[in-house]
């Protein structure tokens, strides 16, 4: 060592000093991308009941927890403020105690989201209709009581079942006699709008929103999205969608679903018959840019059935698959290429088929 | 004679070596068990490492109403009693694989199992 040159001597400790700092440079990115991968890499969870339903709420990014907060607030205040019929000071609930007398002005987002809903009820010919309140009221699906009305209440009703006569004058709206709106078959998609509305201005990187099985993908990769099955349990699914930000919703058989005398009652209604739909389907998933319209295609499409629900989707820009009883499974568009079956009582078919 | 590596170099790629097995430890903590979690309100109340369960024990929710109870096996977890009408929650069945969930709407409790997922036919979310 006593033989190194001076000059040697400065160059090894030159060497010595870069090595340090880049020890120091590297230790100092570990530590970043350590934290950056514990903070931004998991899955943050929030789960929840809202709005009568489990909300899922799945985070990537900063302040999880706060926007996860943040969220479930919002769509409880969407609830209790806004939506449901059942409390008795949302917009909705005044709007309806005013039928046949006058008209109530909601605010801004609500009123826009009733004329969002009201002009797909007319593009679906009525398939899907807001103004079937009352019939709603008289099944009662979520009191959990499970009784098919008295056929003469049905009867009264059904004549006033029409959502033209939903009148949106200036800002106010007002309902017909004997006429109730009931926003249920859109409520979660709303739900779904409200949350992406309140992402963009929050530090998250990326989303996955369930609330009541309607679903909201926020700026993500590719996410797996099971669609239930339909005559399985409640955790069952008969396929799996690979999918990416968009809005999922489905429309089954097997909700709120009860037996009476024999025959199987669900909960969603056919306009025209005050009675639960009748045809050879037992779900439809819309995939769409937006929720209310997923929420609102999905229920119309179920109404419709296969072949009178394909101009529909178009119109919408949406794509859809129909399950039916016999197990068979149509995709319209390409969503066919984007669908693996995982269960072997359902095959895909043809468009035509 | 040129050499390839000095002395330096040396160390840092054994430095390197060493961020890249350090950076894996977050990940080791995160066992990839099949693992519940009973919440309320985004709030957890238990986690439930259910590989680890060796003899069957029921834990009893009753600090609201509807009392409920919840059956731990191994490998297995859900709703088995309820004082409400409908008992949706216990019809659910027991939860067994990563994804699925059982929620009792009026104690506003949710299990959720969360593991490692066997497979890519296991979905992130099901619509329904």
């Amino acid at each position: 060592m006593s033989t190194l040159s001076r000059r040697e001597r400065i160059s090894r400790r030159k060497n010595i000093r870069a090595v340090i700092a880049a020890i120091l440079a590297i230790a100092v990115l570990s530590a970043f991308f350590i934290y950056d991968y514990r903070h931004n890499s998991d899955w943050y969870s929030h789960d929840d009941i809202v709005m009568g339903t489990v909300v899922s709420v799945k985070l990537k990014g900063q302040n999880n927890k706060a926007v996860a907060n943040d969220i479930v607030m919002l769509l409880r205040n969407l609830e209790y403020k806004r939506l449901s019929w059942r409390v008795a000071d949302t917009y909705l609930a005044k709007i309806n105690a005013k039928a046949g007398t006058g008209s109530f002005e909601p605010d801004e987002e609500t009123l826009g989201y009733i004329k969002d809903t009201l002009e797909i009820c007319e593009a679906s010919g009525g398939a899907l209709d807001i103004s079937l309140g009352e019939l709603t009221r008289l099944w009662d699906f979520d009191s959990g009581e499970n009784k098919v009305p008295p056929s003469e209440e049905i009867n009264y009703f059904l004549p006033f079942v029409n959502f033209r006569n939903i009148k949106i004058e200036d800002k106010a709206v007002s309902v017909g006699q004997d006429q109730a709106i009931d926003m249920g078959a859109v409520g979660k998609g709303i739900a779904c709008d409200e949350a992406y509305k309140l992402l963009k201005g929050k530090p998250t990187k990326s989303a996955i929103i369930s609330v009541g099985g309607s679903v909201l993908l926020y700026n993500t990769g590719d996410v797996k999205v099971g669609i239930r099955k339909p005559d399985g349990a409640a955790n069952e699914y008969m396929g799996i969608l690979t999918l990416k930000n968009c809005n999922i919703s489905t429309s089954g058989n097997y909700e709120k679903a009860f037996e009476q005398d024999g025959k199987k009652y669900h909960h969603i209604l056919d306009p025209k018959t005050g009675y639960p739909v009748d045809n050879n389907l037992t779900s439809v998933t819309v995939v769409c840019k937006d929720g209310l319209m997923a929420d609102a295609l999905s229920t119309a499409c179920f109404v419709l059935g296969y072949e009178k629900s394909l101009e529909l989707l178009d119109n919408y820009n949406a794509k859809a698959v129909f399950i039916s009883k016999d197990g068979s499974v149509r995709a319209t568009h390409d969503l066919d290429k984007k669908l693996t079956l995982t269960d072997s009582n359902y095959r895909l078919v043809g468009a035509e088929g | 004679m040129v050499r390839l590596f000095k002395r330096a170099d040396f160390y840092l790629i054994v430095f390197l070596c060493l961020v890249g097995v350090f950076s894996f430890v977050p990940r080791l903590f995160d066992s990839g068990n099949l693992t519940a979690t009973v919440s309320r309100r985004g709030e957890v109340l238990y986690t439930i490492d259910l590989e680890k369960v060796e003899k069957a024990y029921t834990i009893t929710v009753d600090d609201r109403s509807p009392k409920v109870e919840i059956m731990v096996k191994h490998g297995e977890i859900g709703f088995v009693k309820a004082d409400c009408p409908d008992k949706i929650c216990v019809k659910t069945g027991m939860l067994t694989k990563p994804g699925q969930s059982a929620a009792c709407l009026p104690a506003k409790l949710i299990i959720t199992l969360s593991g490692k997922a066997s497979g890519h036919k296991v979905p992130d979310i099901i619509t329904y």
